[in-house]
């Protein structure tokens, strides 16, 4: 009876363990007047990573991850909520928002953010994804 | 009650004859952010322990969309009123007559601002006036809910603000009431703010409010003391005081007594019957880039030349406020101003051997 409970609990631990490895780590970003802080990233491909984005300011930020084609796309089109939508969140006024993302292959990414000015204000920053 | 009559007659038709200024003292903003901003008008008056503070909001003659300007104060106001009819026009031709241009005004945006406890509000004309106390948040947030889209430099300028001064007046345009009151796109509305404080200040930096790095600002600043002001930055051409760094992107114009035509003048104006018989004129032309603009303007009316490091937006100490300048000069400008200076003394030097030779 031992040796079963021993080995149920064994079996049991061997099934959670690939979820406890894989739970995302967590990167703090906060938006400060305007600008974000850290506007360095590293992460690993195949990582997934849960931002934790922290709006001190007034006024209403973006964190929107992707290339710069897809930054200059953005830059051009009119704001809107990007709450729910793949590397994309719309931070208000004082608010911490989370954004979970999984960088599937090595590339250089910007995150940024395109409220009118903003990005020209230097409201952006590099995320380098590693082999 | 005929000098009254007749300068009244004779500053309106000035009025309409010139490019009129686009008066305002906040930084503006617009439905889209930040709006241009030509040539800004401030007077900052100061006597017995009062500042009297008299600007005014120009009609753009936008028909839709929420304007307006969020103005620093360096005290609670005790009362906000409306203008007198001549008084920044009439200081305007003291110090350059007006020429006529054409029948065409300038217009320029307008203004508004926000905050959490509410001070004070008021309608003037057209315009909706809010004082307000607050810190760099609650003020940016109440503007942010009152449909404006604020720049992406507001929350550092509003912090730089706040640190020093928590009182904020927001002056919101009603288009709306513009239009059935019948102001056309140029018309201004004057107010006056009466603020005690020991700590009079001329806020600057709100002026480059969302402009672009190069962007030059343009505001004539009018002072009216009972002593020659010492003021931080000194202005170019101003009075050496030691140690003060030098604003190169202001100029200092006109530094005298005023005379008595001109304190007759604005005396008898709507609201100015505070003035004492003699005070002295001074008038800053500023002509910055945006970028450059980093501080305001303190003055310290008492005689004591020490005006304060706090007021000038400079905390940390003159040698900071030094840095500051310096650091923020654009290269060329910099090297300008040294060959000026060095081919200046070498003519000089060269003069005195001349003579003795």
């Amino acid at each position: 009876m031992t040796l079963a409970r021993t080995v149920a609990a064994l079996l049991l631990g061997a099934a959670l363990l690939p979820a406890c490895s894989s739970s995302p780590r967590t990167i703090t970003v906060d938006m400060r007047f305007s600008h974000y802080l850290p506007t360095a990233m590293d992460v690993r491909a195949g990582e997934t990573v849960r931002f934790k984005l922290v709006n001190q300011d007034p006024i209403t930020h973006e964190f929107i991850i992707g290339d710069a084609a897809l930054q200059q796309r953005f830059e051009l089109s009119h704001p809107e909520n990007h709450n729910g939508k793949p590397g994309q969140a719309t931070v208000m006024p004082g608010e911490t928002r989370y954004l979970s993302f999984t960088f599937a292959t090595a590339v250089s990414l910007i995150f940024a953010c395109h409220r009118p000015g903003h990005y020209a204000y230097g409201m952006r920053g590099t995320i380098t994804v590693k082999a | 009650m005929a000098r009254r009559l007749l300068l009244g007659c004779a500053l309106a038709c000035g009025a309409t004859l010139i490019a009129t200024p686009a008066y305002a003292c906040g930084g503006l903003i617009g439905p889209n952010g930040a709006v241009n901003l030509a040539r800004t008008t401030t007077l900052a008056a100061y006597h017995n322990g009062i500042e009297h503070y008299v600007t005014a909001f120009t009609f753009t003659g936008a028909t839709k969309g929420t304007f307006g300007s969020i103005v620093p104060l360096p005290g609670i106001p005790t009362k906000v009123e409306r203008g007198g009819d001549w008084t920044l026009q009439r200081l305007e031709r003291e110090v350059a007559p007006p020429v006529p241009k054409g029948l065409f005004l300038d217009h320029t945006g307008v203004a508004f601002a926000a905050a959490p406890e509410i001070i004070l509000q008021t309608k003037i004309d057209a315009l909706d006036i809010t004082v307000l106390k607050g810190g760099a948040f609650g003020v940016g947030t109440w503007a942010e809910q009152h449909g404006f889209n604020l720049p992406p430099d507001a929350p550092s300028v509003l912090d730089f603000y706040a640190r020093r001064s928590q009182i904020f007046m927001a002056a919101r345009f009603d288009a709306a009431a513009a239009v059935k009151r019948g102001q056309r796109a140029g018309d201004g509305t004057p107010i006056h703010l009466t603020i005690p404080t020991n700590n009079p200040w001329v806020p600057l930096r709100i002026l480059a409010l969302g402009k672009q790095g190069s962007e030059v600002i343009d505001a004539d600043v009018f002072l009216l003391t009972d002593n020659v002001p010492a003021m931080l930055p000194q202005p170019v051409g101003g009075r050496n005081l030691a140690g003060a760094p030098l604003a190169t992107g202001m100029q200092l114009v006109r530094s005298e007594r005023a005379n008595a035509s001109l304190m007759q003048d604005l005396k008898i104006d709507k609201g100015m019957g505070w003035m004492p018989k003699s005070m002295w004129l001074t008038f800053i032309r500023l002509a910055a880039p945006a970028n450059t603009l980093g501080y305001d303007l303190a003055i310290d009316a008492t005689g004591q030349n020490q005006p304060s490091l706090q007021a000038a937006g400079f905390p940390t100490g003159i040698a900071a406020a030094a840095k500051h300048i310096r650091d923020s000069l654009p290269l060329w400008l910099a090297w300008t101003a040294a060959g000026a200076l060095t081919g200046g003394l070498l003519t000089t030097m060269l003069r005195r051997r001349l003579r003795t030779a």
